[in-house]
């Protein structure tokens, strides 16, 4: 395909060259007077070979991805069928009228319009639109992201990126589901443990500084498992786990200092979680671990409204009261071991205010320590009392040290509705 | 004047830190979460070729590795079960985090030891325990077993 698609483009160039210059600027001056109406069939004949090319390299790059499954290790017959059909021309109307349905339309709709197999074929061949998208049916989601992430792996063995391969390679394990997966920059991934269509308690949760795709299996991803191993026993298999990773969050302490990156997450988070639809009767509990936690606040404040709110280790919500987050029913809970370093960082505003410097309040500071607010309810983490500080314990509520069994459960409790038991 | 304070200790935690003794290595932690495991899933009366689910514990490091197990058994009397288990942790000198085993609808028993920690859990609506144990963070080779999880 890619072939014929050069030999049309070669032959549009040569009626052009013939003609003594560009069809589509018309016929030259000196061309005689009689070819006068050959003008329009010669422009509308370059015009087909310069489309049909284009269209060819389209189908070609998707007949390339399904070779790509049946070569890979984690071939499925149902994606690659779907991807031959969508290169040989088997879905062009559908993919037409996605292509119509612009960032506004209705994708539930639309989706649910069409056969299983067509869905699938769209939702591979327009992967990198339907991995995201809100009202795309979950089961479509995950299977655009797992293609997503089979091209990624396939770019890493290309340029030998043995690290990413195999980070790629455990994202493919079969039951990984994926609602957002983009290797770009940083890279953004959301990954779902669970039934999240017929769950009745669902949690999302966002993890703090320095968590991005290159360390999210061994860090955020495995936080997610720890917390989903408690919730889906408590509530018999009920309960689904999100963690989010679709935002950029501050890559070190300097920037966790500020407010920027939880502005600009926040409407990421909200868009996400709205775009769940989640139904009514779902318990929802958003959960933010450190820089996180700033993110969640903001969500809140910017009008996302959980059942439940949970601070881990929180530098603070981005607000002084908890009436500032204008949520009366999100019940507010927050955590915290005695001896976390982050007690001993005040919000920057006060120490710029130590120091002299008043600071613009619209990026600096994270308002004050969830904590100590009032209307919050401080759920036990399981630490050592102490009145010193443990260097690793910002790290021990999910996992990292052998501290870190009671505060999962404890959050897991929120997550079921089983707090204050 | 509290926040040089903060600083000078955080520089003191560091120094000292700096002269601790060397750290026990991944492969030593996991060996003792395997015989932790062994000697618990004998206290709690489960067969001893019960399913062992190894996963990743939750390290957010690029050298450190941390090791997860989980283990799903029978039991016709789970808050029992619990604390036998519970009781012979207490026996083998671990430290014990969190005693919840007079808990109606989930008893449970968490305890800590020198690299591992360990929970057990009762569901007696289903008559069913749920033994979670996990590693801390360390450095060094994982494991040929181990591999293809962390």
């Amino acid at each position: 395909m890619r072939l014929l698609a050069t030999r049309l483009d070669e032959a549009a160039g040569e009626i052009t060259r013939l003609q003594g210059g560009s069809v589509t600027a018309g016929l030259p001056l000196t061309a005689p007077r009689e070819l006068a109406h050959y003008e329009g069939p010669l422009r509308e004949l370059v015009e087909w070979c310069h489309s049909s090319a284009a269209d060819l390299r389209r189908r070609a790059a998707v007949a390339a991805q399904a070779d790509l499954i049946e070569r890979g290790p984690f071939a499925g017959a149902s994606p690659y069928e779907a991807l031959k059909s969508a290169a040989a021309g088997g879905v062009d109307d559908e993919l037409a009228a996605f292509d119509r349905l612009g960032a506004d339309g209705d994708a539930a709709a639309f989706f649910a319009g069409l056969t299983p197999g067509r869905a699938l074929a769209v939702a591979l061949a327009r992967a990198g639109e339907v991995g995201a998208r809100a009202g795309v049916p979950f089961e479509l989601r995950f299977a655009a992201n797992r293609h997503l992430v089979r091209l990624a792996l396939a770019e890493a063995v290309r340029v030998g990126d043995g690290a990413a391969a195999d980070r790629y390679t455990k994202l493919l394990a079969p039951d990984r589901q994926l609602l957002l997966f983009d290797p770009r920059g940083a890279g953004r991934i959301a990954e779902v443990l669970g039934d999240l269509a017929a769950a009745t308690s669902v949690a999302i949760m966002v993890p703090g500084t320095g968590s991005r795709l290159a360390n999210y299996l061994r860090g955020a991803g495995a936080d997610l498992r720890n917390v989903h191993e408690s919730t889906a026993r408590m509530s018999r298999g009920a309960s689904a786990t999100i963690m989010w990773v679709g935002a950029e969050l501050p890559s070190g302490l300097g920037a966790a200092a500020l407010r920027f990156h939880a502005e600009r997450g926040a409407p990421k988070l909200r868009e996400f979680t709205e775009g769940l639809a989640l139904q009514p009767d779902v318990r929802t509990t958003l959960i933010g671990h450190s820089y996180g936690s700033v993110v969640t606040g903001h969500a809140v404040k910017a009008g996302l409204h959980p059942d439940n709110l949970i601070a881990v280790a929180s530098p603070g919500w981005g607000v002084d009261f908890a009436a500032e987050l204008n949520a009366p029913k999100t019940r507010l809970f927050a955590m915290r071991h005695e001896g976390d370093v982050i007690k001993l960082v005040p919000p920057v505003d006060d120490v710029m205010s130590v120091m002299g410097i008043v600071p613009p309040t619209s990026i600096a500071g994270h308002g004050s320590d969830p904590v100590y607010l009032r209307g919050v309810e401080r759920l036990p983490s399981g630490g050592e009392p102490t009145l010193g500080v443990d260097m690793h314990a910002h790290s021990d509520y999910f996992g990292h040290s052998t501290a870190s069994h009671v505060a999962t459960w404890n959050i897991a409790r929120v997550v079921v509705g089983e707090a204050g038991r | 004047m509290r926040h040089l304070l903060a600083f000078v200790f955080l520089l003191a935690m560091g120094g000292c830190h700096m002269w601790s003794e060397e750290e026990p290595v991944i492969a030593e932690a996991i060996a003792d979460l395997d015989a932790a495991l062994t000697r618990t899933v004998q206290a709690a009366g489960l067969p001893v070729d019960v399913a062992r689910k190894p996963r990743p514990h939750p390290c957010h490091s690029e050298t450190r590795h941390g090791a997860s197990v989980d283990i799903d058994g029978a039991s016709e009397e789970p808050a029992k079960t619990v604390a036998e288990v519970l009781a012979s942790w207490r026996r083998e000198g671990l430290t014990v985090v969190s005693d919840r085993t007079r808990d109606q609808k989930w008893p449970q028993a968490t305890v800590r030891g020198r690299l591992v920690e360990m929970t057990i859990t009762g569901f007696p609506d289903r008559k069913a325990v749920w033994i979670w144990g996990s590693t801390a963070c360390l450095e060094g080779e994982v494991p040929e077993t181990w591999r293809d999880v962390l």
